[in-house]
């Protein structure tokens, strides 16, 4: 119970310190918003971004598709607006754990904290949970309403207009599917990279300063140190494995379409591999690991 | 009633560097404790150990619990400033307010409010925003709002002003201070809490040197300016520290009979500033050393 309040509170600690969190959702979507009234729009065969005008034969190509394929596409834009909003989570979240327990000892207000009847447990807590729970939940949801938001703009932008009538600014039954995906798709990419959360945190905790470099430089040493000496990459795979195995495991290798009858159950469904694969659990088990590693490490960390 | 601090045998090393070479202490409740010694003596590794901040040899309890072992309960009920410039420089003071308040079971916010009306301090300013008479003014209305039986103090005042550091101790001792709580403060500038002490320790490369209830002081040290033939007559009595000032000499005894002294000159209770300063010279403590093994 005391433990549950804590960590809530140390949370909105969290959000009060790193207000780049919070604030660098709401750019990206004043950026998506500002280009969908402004852009120019690039419309070829299926394709469509934004870009330069599109000609009329393309115009016409696409009143001619059928309204599956208009709402692929409706889908395909709003899912890259959440796609956008969460890889630049990603950048600001890299930056947030590797500082999350150097800058208190740089600022010395760990003594502070240490001052204070939470346990280093709750501290590490509540900055894992900010991470990997708070953050990405907030993104999806700003970049929801951001979809909304982007609604109104292209319905004012080009309500009468021949794209008008192509482009489709909002349809709910599609607009809910791509919610519900990126509600599973993100736990599932959250819980694979779960050790590399561990490490940046380890990193934090230990360095003294340049937790950056320290988070990159020994890996590419081993690289380097491995190609020399035994003129192998068993490493390097390893690395790739643990950044984008998660999308191998998930396999959307077979051949597949927009317009199928049942998109978010197929996309659900291979999203599921990740939870049935033997490696994530094993990521999480070496998570875990680190994170203990850092709690203890914390512990007596002041100490200059 | 239980003891508040009780260490036996405490020991730390850096490496090669022994630290804390075996202290034992007994602070009793209800007392204010002075823990006094130059750079270096070992002050803050000693309070450090207290607060479950470092790891010790030796036998440590706080309150009856291991800080090495029972560190988040011992928090619930012991407060400590380390230093004035700890409080995070982006930490707003309400939300300082906030998360005290959020996780401290022992925290009283109105309190707190209240004192910190009567400063200039603002609830929408952020620490960076504060001169550091404030910030440590800031620190202050959290820890006093806070029912904490033990307040431990590292330098509290280092680099603040003279009037801040007077209405620093002046607050503690009004609105925090009574017989419940005990607070221990480390400083080097003794002249400005000897008059609030109850206890003195003397800490010196560390070892205790010295650890005494104020009130005994006066009867167990004397400073002696013997008369002008009695010099050589008071040096065979042993003084642990003699200097000179204007051309007389100035000797301190331990544990003389004052009658005795009084007899080869004038006489008057040392400071503790006084006795500091003696004790903390190679002869002086050395004298001090013997005595404590004896």
């Amino acid at each position: 119970m005391k433990t549950g309040t804590n960590i809530l509170m140390l949370m909105r600690r969290e959000v009060w310190e790193n207000r780049s969190l919070w604030i660098a959702p709401l750019v990206i979507s004043g950026i998506i918003l500002v280009a969908a009234l402004l852009g120019g729009i690039h419309a070829s065969d299926g394709n469509f971004a934004f870009g330069t005008q599109p000609s009329d034969d393309d115009l016409q190509h696409l009143l001619a598709s059928s309204a599956d394929k208009h709402e692929a596409i409706y889908g395909m834009t709003i899912a890259t607006f959440t796609a956008m909003q969460l890889f630049t989570l990603a950048i600001v979240v890299f930056f947030y754990l590797l500082d999350s327990l150097l800058g208190e000892r740089k600022d010395r207000s760990i003594l502070f904290w240490k001052s204070l009847p939470i346990s280093d447990a709750e501290v590490v807590a509540s900055k894992v949970l900010t991470a990997v729970v708070a953050a990405p939940l907030y993104v999806l949801l700003v970049s929801a309403l951001t979809q909304v938001l982007f609604a109104l703009v292209w319905s004012l932008r080009f309500g009468g207009t021949t794209l008008g009538q192509i482009l489709m600014p909002w349809d709910a039954s599609v607009w809910l599917q791509v919610q519900v995906g990126f509600l599973v798709l993100v736990p599932a990419v959250v819980v694979w990279y779960l050790p590399l959360v561990g490490y940046l945190l380890l990193v934090s905790v230990w360095a003294r300063r340049n937790a950056f470099l320290w988070a990159v430089l020994p890996p590419v040493a081993i690289l380097m140190a491995e190609g020399l000496l035994l003129h192998s990459n068993s490493f390097a795979e390893f690395l790739g494995r643990r950044f984008g195995g998660v999308f191998k495991v998930m396999d959307f290798s077979e051949p597949r379409s927009l317009i199928v009858d049942d998109v978010l159950g197929m996309f659900v469904r291979h999203v599921g591999n990740v939870f049935m694969h033997p490696e994530t659990w094993l990521g999480v088990l070496a998570a875990a690991g680190l994170f203990i590693a850092v709690v203890r490490i914390r512990r007596y960390r002041d100490e200059n | 009633m239980t003891k508040i601090i009780e260490a036996r045998g405490l020991t730390k090393r850096y490496g090669d560097t022994q630290v804390l070479r075996g202290i034992d202490l007994n602070v009793e409740p209800g007392r204010i404790v002075g823990l006094i010694g130059p750079n270096g003596a070992g002050k803050t590794t000693a309070i450090k150990a207290i607060l479950g901040l470092t790891s010790f040899d030796g036998e440590l309890k706080v309150l009856g619990k291991d800080p090495r072992t029972e560190r988040n309960q011992l928090m619930e009920e012991v407060c400590f400033i380390a230093d004035v410039a700890v409080l995070p420089r982006w930490l707003k003071v309400s939300q300082a307010l906030d998360v005290v308040a959020g996780v401290h079971p022992r925290f009283d916010r109105r309190k707190a409010e209240e004192f910190l009306s009567k400063t200039d301090i603002r609830p929408d300013k952020r620490v960076r925003q504060l001169s550091k008479g404030m910030i440590t003014q800031l620190h202050l209305a959290l820890i006093l709002a806070i029912d904490a039986k033990l307040l431990v103090l590292d330098e509290p005042t280092l680099g603040l002003d003279l009037l801040f550091r007077r209405s620093f101790y002046d607050n503690l001792l009004n609105d925090y201070f009574d017989k419940e709580r005990t607070i221990l403060v480390t400083t080097h500038q003794v002249e400005e809490i000897e008059n609030i002490l109850t206890d003195v320790i003397f800490i010196q490369h560390g070892r205790i040197t010295l650890d005494a209830p104020m009130e005994g002081l006066g009867e167990r040290f004397v400073q002696l300016v013997p008369a002008a033939g009695n010099v050589d007559a008071a040096r065979a009595l042993k003084p642990f520290y003699e200097r000179e000032v204007f051309g007389r000499v100035a000797m301190l005894f331990d544990g003389r009979n004052p009658a005795e002294l009084a007899a080869l000159g004038e006489t008057r209770a040392p400071s503790v500033t006084d006795l500091f300063v003696a004790m903390m010279t190679p002869a002086g403590s050395a004298a001090a050393a013997r005595k404590e093994a004896a």
